[in-house]
């Protein structure tokens, strides 16, 4: 029974303590646990320690200090010390390495790693302890040398197996660290995921040589066997070589013995190293051996992790090559779509063309009109079909761009169902609306809002039974337009209800598809939502039950009164504010025609019809110039002038009075609501466009 | 891009730039019967030539031809003095707001998409047989 050899702990942390008492206690040998740089020193002058494993982060003196320190005594100089850190950086840096630790290991400790290394220690100072007992003073320095040059050994074989993640490299590594100082020529075989990685190397020339082997059937007869062997059954062997035996590759002349050790994470064997000598078997001493053991141990978990990660990197490569690849069929996709539906217009403009040369120059005969209008018809929605097309495909490319302006919800909606009627109609199926009780006024398209609820109301009346029914309603609160397009139509399938929405998806495709469609709607129905900050849900109970389709979109629903901080700022811009112009008329033909000519001449016009209407309207549009008609329904002008004028965003507009009177009376109550211009109906919009053009021109220049 | 103010029933010099055949054969002899003047070129190359002979009031220019462009002819047609008064309409199947802000760079003064819409024909020549009923 051998003697039971000292091996310091040293660590601030009781807990730390513990564990390491747990993991080396299978070693048995005599554990001292301190807890400070100073209390280790203290122990260390008192007896011999074989191995000293200090953590690096303590308080007071810390572990480069407390190894500084041991270095400094004759008695302690030449005592292995293994760092205990958190960071492998701190030891990268070779200042560890410097002061002379042998080795480090990472925190939290890996218990397997952590006995492996104290072991070698542990068997190094018993061999040096067996060789000192011989009292031979030469042999002593001789041991204690060589003690010296594996403890080197070790750390520079830590060293250069750490510093790399790449496999091939890694393994490069190992083959330099084993020629020419444990070896004379070594060969390592890894396998890994179905891959081989075969290398040689000499030490025949000055610096090491390594090649790629071209197989291992290149290896003589015996080494393969043992290859086998040791690769199979995990454990090391020594193979002899005879002089007659084939020459393998570039290795000398002269070997004589080979050992072969398999490399492995846990049981796990992944490859095979040899270490080729010319001294005969068996060629190392203990210590030697359990140097070499040590150093295919750590290569082992090195190259572990070297094959993790290249596997790791070869994972995300072909993922990104998936991926890649996927966009770019996406993107081919999307250009054939816009590159089909612009070949398909071509055709369509002369069919067009002929259609309405017929209507002209045709003799009168209700056949050929029949026939001519079925190709019109046709043509039509031909044309509607490219243009649909088109639409999804700028819109999934992400090209489309809003026009914004303020806008009312209502006005939307009523341009969506006027698109959708024809079709319910033609269906007779009963259809109810009920609108927002306030004007709901919010910033978006208005072309692409109503293209948006006329495609959920198309869809309704596609995928509802004749004489069924369609709701749409509206509502606003907290901020948020709520729009609603119910039916009790054929339903959505459970399965199919969270895809409606993407590209190309359909109910069951009917044989007769007499409803048609390229399943695009819903898909544009949501880009464009999404586009203006909103959001579409939708909710079926199932086939044959109907369906429920939700809008909410980001809307001004209670007018908030402009802060005062922001009518400083509208009265420094009102030069830019000028060309917001609101005509305020109850007879929507004559607003029309002023806004037409105001437009033309780059203003940017809203017309209203009724008092609450321009109020809602004014907290959001901020005109800078107001046409009102005197005579409108419920409040009159000249009371909506001052309510006007009282609003931060219109307080500074120029305000135009429209009246039917043109008596002195009318002109003087203008004045006194605070109209700056005072026109009688039926005015010239070239006037009133003159007046307006003047203001900005007064503005500009005082602003000037 | 905004189309000119609608013309009033008069007779107009057209002419239709154009190289599908049935294209520029259906178009012009609509726009005779409408009761213009009409005259045609089938590419790129010819364009400028029958434009100085012709001496349009409109210009129908579909934006790809064999040979010179559209974007090229309108250029051309811009740079000739005896042509300052012809209004230039694009005539395309490229509905890309690129090729309509790059039409307007070049001198268009309007874009049509293809098909034609008939009406859109009527609101910019007018009809002087007034035969449409739409």
């Amino acid at each position: 029974m051998t003697e039971k050899v000292n091996i310091l702990v040293v660590d601030d942390l009781p807990d730390k303590l513990l564990a390491f008492r747990v993991v080396l206690d299978e070693l048995d040998q005599n554990l001292v646990m301190v807890n400070s740089g100073a209390e280790a020193l203290k122990e260390l002058l008192e007896r011999e320690f074989a191995v000293v494993l200090l953590d690096v982060n303590m308080p007071d003196i810390d572990g480069i200090e407390t190894a500084e320190l041991i270095r400094q005594h004759n008695k302690t100089k030449h005592t292995p010390i293994i760092f205990v850190t958190a960071y492998a950086d701190e030891m990268q840096t070779a200042r560890g390495y410097q002061l002379g630790a042998v080795d480090y290991i990472l925190s939290p400790i890996v218990p397997e790693i952590l006995r492996s290394k104290v072991r070698v220690f542990v068997e190094l100072y018993r061999a040096q302890k067996r060789a000192q007992s011989l009292g031979r003073a030469e042999a002593e320095r001789t041991l204690a040398q060589e003690t010296m040059r594996r403890s080197d050994f070790l750390a520079y074989a830590s060293r250069e197996l750490g510093a790399t993640l790449d496999l091939e490299a890694g393994a490069q590594k190992l083959l330099e660290v084993s020629v020419p100082r444990i070896a004379d020529a070594a060969f390592l075989c890894l396998a890994f995921e179905g891959e081989q990685l075969l290398l040689s190397c000499s030490a025949e020339n000055e610096a090491p040589l390594t090649r790629g082997v071209p197989s291992l059937h290149a290896l003589p007869q015996p080494l393969r066997e043992a290859i086998d062997q040791a690769g199979g059954e995990g454990g090391e062997l020594d193979v002899p070589l005879w002089a007659d035996m084939e020459r393998f590759q570039e290795w000398p002349e002269g070997l004589r013995s080979v050992r072969v050790l398999p490399v492995k994470t846990g049981d796990r064997v992944f490859g095979v190293l040899l270490l080729a000598s010319r001294r005969p078997v068996p060629a190392w001493s203990g210590a030697d051996q359990a140097m070499i053991s040590e150093v295919v141990g750590r290569a082992g978990i090195a190259l572990e992790n070297a094959r993790l990660y290249w596997s790791l990197k070869r994972e995300i490569a072909k993922t990104r090559e998936a991926e890649e690849k996927l966009l770019e069929q996406s993107r081919r996709k999307d250009e054939f779509l816009a590159m089909l539906s612009h070949e398909l217009r071509n055709p369509l403009a002369p069919i067009r063309n002929a259609v309405e040369l017929l209507r002209r120059i045709a003799p009168a005969d209700t056949r050929l009109t029949w026939a001519r209008d079925v190709v019109d018809r046709q043509v039509t929605h031909m044309a509607q079909l490219v243009d649909e097309l088109l639409d999804v495909s700028r819109i999934t490319q992400g090209k489309i761009t809003l026009k914004k302006e303020a806008l009312e919800l209502e006005k939307v909606l009523a341009h969506a169902i006027e698109t959708a009627r024809p079709l319910m109609d033609a269906r007779s199926q009963t259809f109810s609306v009920r609108m927002p009780e306030a004007p709901v006024w919010m910033q978006g398209d208005f072309a692409r809002l109503a293209q948006v609820v006329a495609n959920l109301l198309n869809n309704a009346a596609k995928y509802t039974q004749e004489g069924g029914h369609i709701a749409l309603e509206a509502s606003a609160s907290n901020g948020e337009a709520l729009v609603i397009v119910r039916d009790n139509g054929m339903g959505i399938d459970r399965e199919l209800l969270p895809r409606v929405f993407e590209l190309f998806s359909q109910g069951e495709r009917s044989l007769d598809r007499a409803l048609g469609g390229l399943g695009v709607g819903l898909t544009v129905v949501q880009r464009l939502v999404e586009l203006h900050n909103g959001r579409v849900e939708v909710a079926s109970e199932g086939a044959g039950k109907g369906a429920e389709f939700r809008i909410v979109l980001p809307c001004v629903s209670e007018v908030p009164h402009a802060e005062p901080a922001k009518s400083a700022a509208v009265s420094r811009t009102s030069v830019e504010e000028r060309k917001r112009v609101l005509v305020v008329d109850d007879n929507a033909d004559a607003a029309e025609s002023i806004a037409v000519l105001l437009r033309m001449e780059g203003h940017e016009v809203k017309t209203v019809g009724d008092a609450q209407q321009a109020l809602e309207c004014c907290q959001v549009f901020a005109p800078g110039a107001v046409v009102l008609d005197i005579g409108l329904p419920g409040m009159n002008g000249y009371e909506l002038a001052r309510q006007l004028r009282r609003m931060p965003a219109s307080k500074n507009a120029l305000f135009i009075a429209l009246t039917g009177y043109g008596q002195k009376e009318d002109r003087a109550a203008a004045e006194s609501a605070g109209f700056h211009h005072h026109f009688i109906k039926p005015a010239d919009p070239r006037a009133i466009y003159a007046v307006i053009s003047a203001n900005l021109r007064t503005e500009a220049s005082r602003s000037a | 891009m905004k189309l000119p103010a609608r013309a009033t029933a008069r007779v107009y010099r057209i002419l239709v730039i154009e190289d599908n055949l049935d294209q520029v054969h259906t178009l012009a002899l609509l726009l005779k019967e409408m009761g213009h003047s009409v005259d045609y070129a089938i590419n790129g190359y010819v364009a400028l030539d029958v434009a100085r002979r012709f001496k349009p009031d409109y210009v129908l220019l579909d934006l790809g031809l064999p040979g010179v462009t559209g974007f090229e002819i309108c250029a051309q047609i811009r740079q000739d003095p005896e042509l300052q008064s012809a209004k230039i309409i694009a005539t395309t199947a490229y509905t890309q707001p690129e090729y309509q802000a790059r039409a307007k760079t070049v001198g268009f003064d309007g874009y049509l998409t293809k098909p034609l819409d008939p009406k859109a024909l009527y609101e910019l020549f007018g009809d002087t047989k007034d035969v449409h009923v739409r």
